[in-house]
This record gives structure tokens, C-alpha cells and sequence, in this order.
């Protein structure tokens, strides 16, 4: 991916008129640091699906994540100046994304607690679709939605790029400017806790 | 490339033969935990010494061979949550309404000082006491506003007034009461006085392709989205085509084609050469803009 120093910012030609096609998010990302207003609405258009999708996922509810989604650009645009590298942007616009969602996690969580653990978990490995009912598997999303929550920042968006996106380790590695190397190894943590979790929730289930 | 990995069929693992953990046992499932992880997430191809490692000792400690049963099941629910079915996803609205909400933040900060006691004639009284005592405005490019000044919370610098007000010179008036987008949030100062005024370009794109980043793949660039009414859509290309050439120059990156459409210029016809399905075709395309 292009990496651009900000000092270096390149704007489109001056000929009026003739805007360059905007077949780049770091130019995208160039421009509206530059000022460049209509830019910041293409990078919503680009980046709303997937992130309200992941949204979606770890919130099980579409209002809740738009929500959500459009808090998380409000402080964007905001904060564009944080942005040291505009290849960096998809990254930290996702980390943002997955902040808010956490945020409108907790308020919503007072949803009745999901019944099932990891034996529930462990029943749908095994079984074909068919034969885990459409309750039990919203109640298996939902306590591993709870478990994802309980993560912290860090172990919880590797976690979530990688199980709930399918990312490649390269590619988070690339969207999240850290080492390959680091992203197993976080990994790993997460689902050793998430593992302990889930244990102390089949614990607590009488 | 693409986004997703293709998962490593699961492993087999053998049934565990039971035996009594003491110490020794749990010192080295401490070391195999993270292993266990790596393994359940395909980190290392079929037969390499590092899974003939983690195999053997599954077969032998049933308690690292849980924590393997553990992370499939995790992965298993993942999956339920990652099959969700998405609706509702529309860009082109959040982006609509992230800017309805932008434009409503900063009117209701116009009305939080206009409130406060500074009614807009004597805001306007103000303004004309200031612009006499003042020398002119700066030109825009270097309007800057006081460091520490975070939107308009507190009373506005006569920087501020002038800008809100529509005193900048190379922008129409904005109607009263409404304020153009981008003023009175702390970042926007620092982008006006950073760029010259003539780089600030809007306008539509030549061609309207959003390309993949190749880095040197074979089969041209792909093409990932066409920008709807461009010239590339009237052209029928479709997401999902790779651009091979430009003319009869071949194109292997985006920096590249960007480099090809600017130099032939607005209004210009370009051939493109792309493959759709195996087969290879051309069409022309008449760049946007007026020679």
C-alpha cells in the first residue's frame, strides 16, 4: 500500500476541472486532509460496508450498528489530523469503528444473559447446520459476542479481523501497521481468554 | 490478492491417552498454549516438524487437546456470527447523514454562543469595530485561527466572525445562519493555511475506476468499483474486469494509470485493453472534462 509522508501532500492538478480519478484510498485520504471536503464523503461511501458489516456482526442489530458506524465518523473526521501515514488510514479508521461498537456494546448489553457456553460451542463444532436450531445458534453469537467485548482493544481487534472478518494474518498485519509475527502471538492471547470467559460462564450457568 | 484465507482443513487429532499432569506436564503445556493456537490457525503447512510437534503432544496431554476442542469451538461460533446476514448497508446515506450530523454540530455551536448574550447584531457590531481597527484580512491561504481554539465553544476570535460571516473572499457568502462545512472544527484552519488554494480541485474524475493494488500481478489491474455516471461506466466496464493497457502501454499498478489518463488529459479518447472471464477485450473511452 502507498505510504505517503503528510508533509508530502500532493494535490490533484491544478487544471480546474480535471480532478484526478480517485482509484486510491490514500489519495483520498491526502485530499481531505488537504481540505478536500468531497473526498471525506467518498471515504465513507468506501469504507461504510465493510465497516458497518463488521459492525453488524458484533453488535446482531443493524440500527445499533449504524449507529455506531456514523459516531465512529463523526469522530474521524474530527481526529483526521491524529493520521500520521494516509496508508495507515483503513487501519485506524477500523480501530475507531471497533471502539464505538464496544461503546454501543455495553449500553446495549442488558439483553438477558445467553444461556449457552462453551458446551454449546463445542455441540455446534460437530453438528451440521440443520441440527443447531436458529435459537441456540443466536444464543451461541450472542455469549461469544459477550466474550469478544470482554476483550481488551488490542487482543480484541486482531480477534475480530481474523474470526469474525476472515483476514488474512498479512493482511491485518498490513491494515494494523503491525509486525505479522505480533498479530499470531496476539491471537493466541485472545483466545486463550476468551477461552477462560467462556469457561467461567459455563461455570456460573447452573 | 484477495482478502480472505482460504482455512487449512481441520487436523484429526488422535484420541488422547490418559495420564496423570504433574508439574513437569503443566510447565511444558504453558509452552505449547500459544502453539496450540497456531496450529488450530493453520500457521504452519501439513507435515512440517512444528505440527508433527503439536500433534504428538496432543496425543499424549488431554488437557492441552481440550484447549484445542476450545478454539475450534470459538471458531465455531465466530463462524455463526460471521454468516449474519447484513442488510441495511447503504454508503451513499451514512455518508449523507455523517454530514447532516457535521452541519447540525456546528449550528448548534453558533447558537450556544449566539445565546450566550452575543446577539448577532452585536456580533455584527463587532465584526465592523474589528475590520476598522484591524488591518485587512489575510489572504486565504494563510487565514489561521489562535492555537488552542477548538471549535466555538468559547467566544469567537475575530478570525472566526470573519470566516463564519463570509468574509473569505474566494467563497460565495453563506446564507445566514448557515454554516459552510469544515469551519469552526479544530482541524479545518490547519488544512486551509497548509495548501494553496488552486490545489484544492474539485471536479469529476477522468476515467472513475477505483483499482485494486496489484503489486505486480500478472493478470492486469483489477478493477474493484466503477463510479456510477463516469466515463468508465459509459463504457461498460464492470467491477470485477482487470485493466491490462492503456493505449499500448501495459498498466501494472494504479499510480500508473493515473500517471497515462493525466497525460492524455481531459476530454481525451483512450483504448482500454481489459480481460473479463478469460477473454480479452478493448473499448474506447472518452475522458471527462473539455479539451
Amino acid at each position: 500500500m502507498k505510504r505517503a509522508p503528510l508533509s508530502n501532500v500532493k494535490g490533484p492538478d491544478a487544471t480546474p476541472g480535471a480532478g484526478v480519478e480517485p482509484d486510491d484510498l490514500a489519495d483520498l485520504v491526502l485530499r481531505f486532509r488537504a481540505g478536500d471536503e468531497a473526498a471525506f464523503d467518498r471515504i465513507v461511501e468506501r469504507l461504510t460496508p465493510r465497516l458497518q458489516a463488521i459492525a453488524q456482526r458484533l453488535l446482531g442489530n443493524a440500527e445499533a450498528a449504524e449507529e455506531a458506524v456514523q459516531d465512529a465518523w463523526v469522530r474521524i473526521y474530527d481526529r483526521i489530523g491524529d493520521v500520521q501515514d494516509a496508508g495507515a488510514f483503513e487501519g485506524w479508521a477500523t480501530r475507531v469503528t471497533l471502539s464505538r461498537v464496544h461503546d454501543a456494546f455495553r449500553v446495549r448489553s442488558r439483553e438477558r444473559a445467553a444461556k449457552e457456553g462453551l458446551a454449546g460451542l463445542r455441540a455446534a463444532v460437530g453438528s451440521p447446520p440443520e441440527k443447531v436450531s436458529a435459537s441456540e445458534r443466536e444464543d451461541l453469537a450472542r455469549v461469544l459476542r459477550e466474550a469478544i467485548a470482554s476483550l481488551d482493544d488490542v487482543h480484541r481487534e486482531v480477534f475480530v479481523l481474523r474470526e469474525i472478518e476472515g483476514l488474512s494474518h498479512e493482511r491485518i498485519s498490513r491494515m494494523l501497521g503491525t509486525p505479522e509475527g505480533t498479530v499470531w502471538s496476539r491471537l493466541s492471547y485472545a483466545r486463550a481468554r476468551l477461552r477462560e470467559y467462556l469457561k467461567r460462564r459455563r461455570d456460573d450457568v447452573t | 490478492m484477495t482478502d480472505e484465507e482460504l482455512r487449512e482443513p481441520e487436523r484429526p487429532v488422535r484420541s488422547a491417552a490418559f495420564r496423570p499432569t504433574g508439574p513437569e506436564e503443566k510447565a511444558r503445556c504453558e509452552d505449547f498454549a500459544e502453539r496450540i493456537s497456531h496450529f488450530h490457525d493453520g500457521r504452519w503447512p501439513e507435515g512440517a516438524s512444528e505440527c508433527l510437534e503439536v500433534e504428538e503432544h496432543l496425543a499424549q496431554c488431554p488437557r492441552c487437546a481440550e484447549i484445542l476442542e476450545d478454539y475450534r469451538a470459538i471458531t465455531a461460533g465466530s463462524e455463526i456470527i460471521r454468516s449474519a446476514e447484513i442488510s441495511g448497508v447503504d454508503g451513499e446515506r451514512t455518508s449523507r447523514r455523517v454530514r447532516a450530523r457535521l452541519r447540525r454540530r456546528v449550528f448548534r455551536r453558533r447558537l450556544r454562543w449566539a445565546g450566550a448574550g452575543v446577539g448577532l447584531a452585536a456580533a455584527a457590531a463587532a465584526v465592523v469595530l474589528s475590520v476598522a481597527l484591524a488591518p485587512p484580512a489575510p489572504p486565504p491561504d494563510e487565514l489561521g485561527v489562535k492555537p488552542g481554539v477548538t471549535g466555538l465553544r468559547d467566544a469567537p476570535s475575530t478570525e472566526e466572525l470573519l470566516r463564519i460571516l463570509g468574509a473569505r473572499r474566494d467563497r460565495a457568502a453563506p446564507r445566514a445562519g448557515v454554516v459552510p462545512v469544515g469551519d469552526g472544527t479544530a482541524p479545518a484552519p490547519e488544512r486551509a493555511r497548509r495548501i494553496p488554494r488552486q490545489a484544492l480541485v474539485p471536479g469529476p474524475p477522468l476515467l472513475g475506476l477505483y483499482l485494486a493494488d496489484a503489486a505486480g500481478s500478472r493478470r492486469g489491474l483489477r478493477i474493484v468499483e466503477v463510479i456510477p455516471r463516469s466515463p468508465a461506466e459509459r463504457a461498460g466496464l464492470l467491477q470485477g474486469d482487470y485493466m491490462l493497457k492503456i493505449g499500448d502501454e501495459n498498466v501494472s499498478e494504479p499510480d500508473g494509470v493515473r500517471a497515462l489518463v493525466r497525460r492524455a488529459g481531459p476530454g481525451a479518447k483512450i483504448r482500454i485493453t481489459y480481460a473479463r472471464g478469460g477473454e480479452i477485450r478493448t473499448v474506447e473511452v472518452v475522458l471527462a472534462g473539455e479539451r
